[in-house]
């Protein structure tokens, strides 16, 4: 069985076709065509290292789509370029249509890194109404919008502390509630939960699955397989820049038989120690 | 302009959240005390030579000020990944550096104070006047090349590199016509401590800056560069003289 999948996976590049799920051009949230990401390497003539390799992606309306893959994988350089904050080398992503190269392609997207980077002598009610303000959201609707997020992750009791006094969970919860001040119809998590105890990690799974329920879409990277099979609707393996599988998380349950953490172990070609301790 | 404003009111409430502030008030504040208390024996010699002296030490900082602290807004925002959050919003690269460079306003207004400073004190106003307007051109030109290797690092072309440097440095014109326009119809006494608190700012910002920059980076760059300001700044102080 093992062996079938890593067959199946395991293909020279991207291979659309053989995923499960896919969603047209048309009604596609977001759209990676043909991606292809270099970076150059310490001193003029060592050669580029390619960290994405041919991607195709998309995910469609008010799905939650996982985005897998061992660190160095790719997936923050492609975080990276649907955010705008590098170009690709060849190929292209676009958001609701738009490239995302134009600035304009965000104003309906957030983005929740990996760790909180906010300014923290700021409290959460003034960050959020800073986001609010590049966001041009009219000031009725911002205090609205702020009430709304903060009482969305828990965090009414401390809108005027400032950040630097929050814990890594209320933290989080702020920027989770920052990537919501615009009320985004495409949420991008970079490892939301990473670092987080138990119960903040429920509380976000919580969320994100409230925000599924009202029509979002959210794309994320994770390391938590469990988390994944649970919240997501479809996900794509990424390993060496290249797409390796792709799916919806239920298909690819049933069509390999294996849990979704044994399938990525497959699909990333990792196989366990057979020493063993004596 | 509105996403520009809120990326300037960002610095602004960075600044005054910082513990270092209240410490360049107190600074301000012994300056203003000084320089008012040599005022108390009528000894324009000495009065001069303060001011002299003060001038002196915000040359040297308007120099070092150029190559860390204004140059290092946007490396600082990197570095605490600030920039990334904030880069994820619909928001061009050229307002960032817009607002956080808005700052430079500041430096137009000492410049107005020096002039108005130089139309109220018939002695050594001139120097005064005249330093101030050498403190902040001296200071501009690093600032503007740091700026502009900066943008050059990050890609944008020379042309538009040009030009947004240039509409940064516009901003301190705006500060001097600002400055020109208010503090012509204030008195001595507040155009003593508007020049004060710059001077208090200057070298508040200055020592915080070597000191800081010796301890993170290069410690022999560092102190090249303060040596190389510091000649400079005697020999223009020697060509004053002799005028």
């Amino acid at each position: 069985m093992n062996a079938d999948v890593s067959q199946d996976c395991r293909g020279p590049a991207a291979r659309p076709s053989a995923s499960a799920g896919i969603t047209t051009a048309a009604d596609s949230i977001l759209r990676i065509e043909n991606l292809c990401v270099d970076y150059r390497t310490h001193g003029s003539s060592s050669p580029c290292k390619r960290a994405v390799d041919g991607l195709n992606l998309s995910a469609k309306q008010g799905e939650v789509f996982g985005f897998l893959g061992p660190n160095g994988a790719g997936k923050t350089t492609t975080m990276n370029v649907l955010l705008g904050f590098i170009n690709s080398t060849s190929g292209d992503a676009y958001l609701f249509g738009t490239t995302v190269r134009e600035p304009i392609a965000r104003q309906r997207i957030d983005y929740l890194p990996e760790l909180t980077y906010y300014y923290k002598f700021l409290s959460a009610e003034e960050l959020l109404r800073f986001y609010a303000r590049i966001f041009k959201i009219p000031k009725a609707d911002t205090d609205r919008r702020i009430d709304d997020v903060l009482k969305l992750v828990e965090l009414e009791h401390a809108r005027k502390r400032q950040i630097r006094t929050y814990s890594k969970g209320m933290q989080q919860r702020v920027g989770l509630a920052q990537a919501l001040i615009n009320n985004p119809d495409l949420l991008i998590l970079d490892e939301p939960t990473s670092g987080l105890d138990p119960i903040g990690r429920m509380k976000v799974r919580e969320i994100i699955q409230r925000l599924k329920a009202e029509g979002k879409t959210v794309f994320f990277s994770s390391h938590e397989m469990g988390e994944v099979e649970t919240v997501c609707d479809r996900v794509a393996i990424l390993e060496q820049g290249r797409l390796r599988l792709e799916g919806r998380v239920s298909d690819l349950a049933e069509q390999y038989q294996l849990s979704l953490e044994q399938l990525f172990l497959e699909v990333v070609g990792y196989s366990p120690p057979k020493a063993t301790l004596s | 302009m509105s996403t520009t404003l809120a990326i300037a009111g960002i610095v602004i409430k960075d600044l005054y959240r910082r513990k270092d502030f209240y410490v360049l008030f107190v600074l301000t504040a012994l300056i203003t005390v000084v320089m008012g208390s040599v005022n108390l024996f009528h000894d324009d010699h000495i009065v001069r030579y303060l001011k002299e002296m003060c001038l002196l030490l915000i040359w040297i900082c308007s120099l070092v000020i150029a190559i860390t602290t204004t140059a290092r807004q946007i490396p600082m925002e990197r570095e605490s990944r600030t920039i990334f959050p904030l880069l994820a919003k619909p928001v061009t690269r050229t307002q960032v550096i817009l607002g956080k460079f808005l700052g430079c306003t500041a430096d137009g207004i000492a410049l107005a104070a020096g002039r108005e400073a130089h139309a109220s004190h018939s002695s050594g106003g001139r120097l005064l006047d005249f330093s101030l307007v050498l403190a902040v051109c001296v200071h501009k030109v690093p600032e503007g090349l740091a700026l502009g290797a900066l943008l050059l690092g990050a890609g944008f072309r020379p042309v538009k590199v040009v030009l947004r440097v240039a509409a940064v440095e516009a901003t301190t014109l705006l500060g001097g016509v600002l400055g020109w326009y208010f503090l012509q119809q204030v008195s001595d006494a507040w155009l003593d401590a508007v020049v004060a608190h710059v001077e208090g700012g200057f070298l508040f910002l200055a020592s915080h800056a070597v000191f800081g920059e010796i301890f993170k980076h290069h410690k022999a760059l560092v102190l090249i560069s303060f040596g190389i300001g510091f000649g400079t700044m005697g020999v223009l102080t020697l060509l004053l003289r002799l005028h």
